[in-house]
């Protein structure tokens, strides 16, 4: 038994061992090959990035020359030459907007460097396919499209998030709401990364959120209700309206966010009857959107949702009314009134910094007696007592 | 009891200690492994994620830190400096004063001219009475809660009911987070909505040049103590924690960094108040919370969001943070013992809470009992020399190459310590923290089994100092 066990502790110590001799050369053999080829590439960044440079500085007067296709084309075949030309193209495209970037993207095709992209994403390494689906997005060809529809199904992450932002970069409207059409609610990624998404699509904005808005699945139609409202197109407006009626709870808040975010008070009738909402969360974002929208139609409205019994529609209730004009006046009625809850959420509101400057600048333009800031302060002096 | 059957005790207890440190230096071989894996996934990762896009985004997730303060006169103002110039767009930072007896609460006011507002709280959770709420309009973004001493527990709690943001972060006093760190850590809830808390990588300030609340210079410390603890950090996160992560097992996000999905916080309960090791508590309680409903839920380590943190350089203050740190560890596997090998909780169940179990929490009794038990075998005649010095050779020599693993990974991935000076420093204590101070620490470790019961609700505090002094 000693002599078998002996023999174990040796053998792992020497597994062990030289798995870490293993890891130490293999580091030392990787950072002296990182380099030799930073080294050879130093020598052949200047020829490269240099007649690439020169190239795109001209391209929105000159046409690329036969000559210059074949020189970029032989730099595509020398794996170094060609990773410089991949990086400076994905610097054109973060740096040149305008026409210059449609000529970018047909040079990027001619050149086969689209479809050396492409090819990749037929790689088994998903780390691979999600940094072509990345690449391919910068260079916004739509020689992609295809491929990275059929590409939507795969399950990992990465690769998912990396297809929907190309093809938003892309700016295809077909695709990309076909590419949505295929998602559902058990996409994992985040709301914040679809809106994101849906933000950053660059063609026709409002082609897709007329035909997303209205998808049956609430997840994606809020996202694209919510984009909507960030794209801030009055056009779209009464189409978001509509959804403040919608059944669905998710569609209601989405439409009360865009709306706010646009700032378009045409609806604000419609805002004040979600109020009495039977979800409070459609009530609390009301109340926050109607602060947003700054109509003195909602001051009374306002004024009754203090009384409400969830606590963050008092809250934002009362912020509102403070913050619209006309508001800060309607305090001495509610202080006045016997909603303890309406006067705590309302004077606690008034005693930050924000609120109490109003307070102040109201009793000086006022002549009001007793002065707000004294009722207000006998009333905090009751309550402690 | 006659002799040969105690002798025979004795040498098949000896036999069991060496299985012991075999298979326990063959799992962390494991992890080391699969940490390499992992690692190497995330740097290649890296290449292709948009944070950067994220960092001027409004889509990005508004994020609440959470700052408990208890007698941090010291560090308070440097550390919330830091804190209000993070690169993010759209954060709050909420100091939660947790009864100091010294002048923090003073010292932060006078310092950001803050003044008391009465602002609701909605008590989600429950906490000592909050005394005020201080703040400054034209600093909007820093909120300063002063509230009765309730442990920092209490006070992490009282920083969620006052927060406005759906996502979390605690953040010791005495630590600084790197400008992207932010970003970094909040980018797994945005790329996979089952992300429930994310967890940092914490290392020590300790010889690095900080100017402003920012680390300017990364350097290794003079302090030999420090010096250990570096070793012994890299070993920890980029061994222990990616190891953890690349099985979906992460069992302990640290209370120094970590971040968390509020609601997700607040469903089971905040953070534990009856504990020392409330962030192991509260990683713990959300695994076993959606395990046992069968709801989705994604835990993640990621290994370049930087905090940096001061380590003890007294070995009084180590002594006491180690023994915080197992009765932590301690406390929190028994409060949920019933995950021990319990298949309904899956990988957590069957191999995470088994290992701290076994490995963790016993280990240090392990070790100890070997180092006593086998020279006393040896010098009765009980062992032979071949066995006796096998015993020592392996737990040395394990000890060493794990060190010298992190060591490398480190150096491969994130490589803070790039000359080649720093890294035969690092490698030359990787070997010299396994003749003494890593048995010091395992000392350390029993002492905290042995208070185990009188000191679990008690909180131990090192001495700070001011990041302005350190160089």
């Amino acid at each position: 038994m000693v002599i078998c066990m002996e023999l174990i502790v040796l053998y792992s110590i020497l597994i062990f061992s030289i798995i870490i001799i293993l890891l130490y050369f293999y580091l030392i053999a990787e950072k002296l090959y990182e380099g030799y080829k930073n080294r050879k590439k130093q020598k052949v960044y200047k020829e490269v990035s240099g007649y690439l440079d020169d190239i795109a500085s001209r391209l929105d007067e000159y046409e690329v020359t036969h000559v210059q296709l074949k020189v970029l084309k032989s730099f595509m075949k020398d794996k170094i030459k060609r990773e410089i030309v991949e990086e400076r193209f994905l610097f054109y495209f973060e740096n040149l907007k305008g026409s210059i970037s449609d000529k970018l993207t047909k040079l990027a095709e001619d050149i086969g460097l689209v479809d050396y992209e492409l090819e990749k994403l037929n790689s088994k390494d998903m780390h691979k396919v999600a940094l072509s689906c990345k690449n391919l997005g910068e260079i916004r060809s739509k020689k992609a499209l295809d491929k990275l529809l059929e590409l939507i199904d795969i399950e990992v992450v990465e690769v998912k998030y990396n297809v929907l932002m190309a093809l938003s970069k892309i700016g295809d409207e077909e695709a990309f709401v076909e590419a949505f059409k295929k998602l559902s609610k058990t996409i994992p990624l985040s709301e914040r990364s679809l809106i994101e998404i849906a933000d950053s699509f660059e063609g026709d904005k409002i082609y897709v959120y007329r035909n997303l808005m209205y998808l049956e699945d609430e997840f994606i139609s809020s996202i694209f209700i919510k984009s909507a409202g960030n794209y801030k197109n009055i056009l779209l407006a009464d189409e978001i309206a509509i959804f403040l009626a919608d059944e669905n709870k998710e569609k209601k808040i989405a439409a009360l966010k865009a709306l706010g975010n646009m700032g378009d008070n045409r609806y604000v009738a419609q805002i004040i009857e979600l109020l009495n909402d039977e979800s409070w969360e459609v009530r609390a974002i009301a109340s926050k959107v109607l602060g947003q929208l700054q109509d003195n139609r909602a001051l009374i409205p306002l004024v009754k949702a203090l009384s409400d019994r969830e606590w963050y529609v008092r809250y934002n209730a009362a912020n509102s009314l403070i913050s619209i004009e006309g508001g800060i006046e309607l305090v001495y009625d509610v202080l006045e009134g016997e909603d303890r809850f309406a006067k705590d959420i309302v004077v606690s509101v008034l005693e930050t910094s924000y609120g109490w400057d109003k307070v102040l600048k109201y009793d000086m333009n006022n002549k009001r007696t007793p002065k707000l800031s004294e009722v207000i302060k006998k009333y905090i002096e009751e309550k402690d007592r | 009891m006659n002799t040969p059957l105690l002798k025979e005790i004795v040498i098949k207890f000896n036999y069991f200690i060496i299985y012991y440190v075999l298979l326990i230096n063959f799992i962390y071989f494991l992890q080391l492994i699969l940490a390499a894996f992992n690692l190497s996934d995330y740097i290649r990762k890296i290449r292709y994620s948009d944070y950067k896009k994220y960092i001027t985004s409004d889509n990005m997730i508004p994020i609440s830190i959470l700052v408990p303060a208890y007698n941090e006169e010291e560090t308070i103002v440097d550390n919330i400096k830091s804190l209000i110039s993070l690169n993010y767009p759209k954060f709050e930072v909420i100091v939660i004063n947790d009864g100091s007896k010294d002048n923090t609460l003073n010292k932060v006011i006078e310092e950001f001219e803050l003044k008391e507002v009465n602002q609701p709280v909605r008590y989600r959770l429950k906490t000592n009475k909050i005394k005020g709420i201080y703040k400054n309009i034209d600093i909007p973004n820093l909120i300063l809660v002063d509230k009765e001493n309730g442990g920092k527990a209490d006070a992490l709690n009282a920083g969620i009911n006052v927060s406005n943001y759906p996502i979390i972060t605690s953040i010791d006093a005495d630590s600084i987070l790197e400008s992207d760190s932010l970003v970094r850590v909040v980018m797994p809830f945005i790329e996979n909505k089952k992300t429930v808390a994310v967890g940092g990588i914490v290392r020590i300030a300790n010889g690095s040049v900080i100017k402003r609340g920012r680390v300017v210079n990364i350097g290794l410390p003079k302090s030999r103590i420090a010096m250990f603890q570096i070793v012994e950090y890299l070993r920890a996160f980029l061994t222990g924690r990616v190891g953890w992560d690349a099985l979906n097992s992460l069992l302990i996000v640290s209370g120094a960094f970590g971040a968390f999905k509020k609601d997700a916080a607040i469903e089971v309960g905040g953070y534990a108040k009856n504990t020392i090791g409330e962030d192991m508590e509260l990683v713990v309680k959300m695994h076993e919370y959606f395990l046992r409903n069968k709801r989705p839920y994604r835990i993640k380590f990621v290994p370049d969001p930087v905090c940096w943190t001061q380590a003890p350089e007294t070995l009084k203050d180590l002594r006491s943070q180690r023994r915080r740190w197992q009765i932590g560890l301690m406390d929190s596997l028994f409060k949920h013992k019933r995950m021990f090998f319990n298949p309904r909780y899956k990988q957590i169940g069957l191999i995470a809470v088994p290992y701290f179990w076994l490995f963790e929490m016993i280990g240090p009794i392990i070790e100890i009992l070997g180092y006593i038990m086998i020279p006393l075998a040896y010098m009765f005649g009980l062992l032979n020399l071949k066995y006796f010095i096998l015993f020592f050779a392996a737990s040395i020599l394990y000890g060493i190459l794990l060190s010298l693993g992190a060591i490398l990974l480190e150096e491969y991935t994130f490589n803070k310590y790039p000359t080649l000076k720093q890294l035969i420093k690092l490698s030359i204590y990787g070997i010299l923290e396994n003749f003494g101070y890593r048995q010091l620490t395992t000392l350390y470790r029993i002492e905290g089994i042995v208070k185990f019961r009188k000191m679990k609700h008690s909180w131990g505090k090192i001495k700070r100092r001011s990041f302005q002094s350190q160089k």
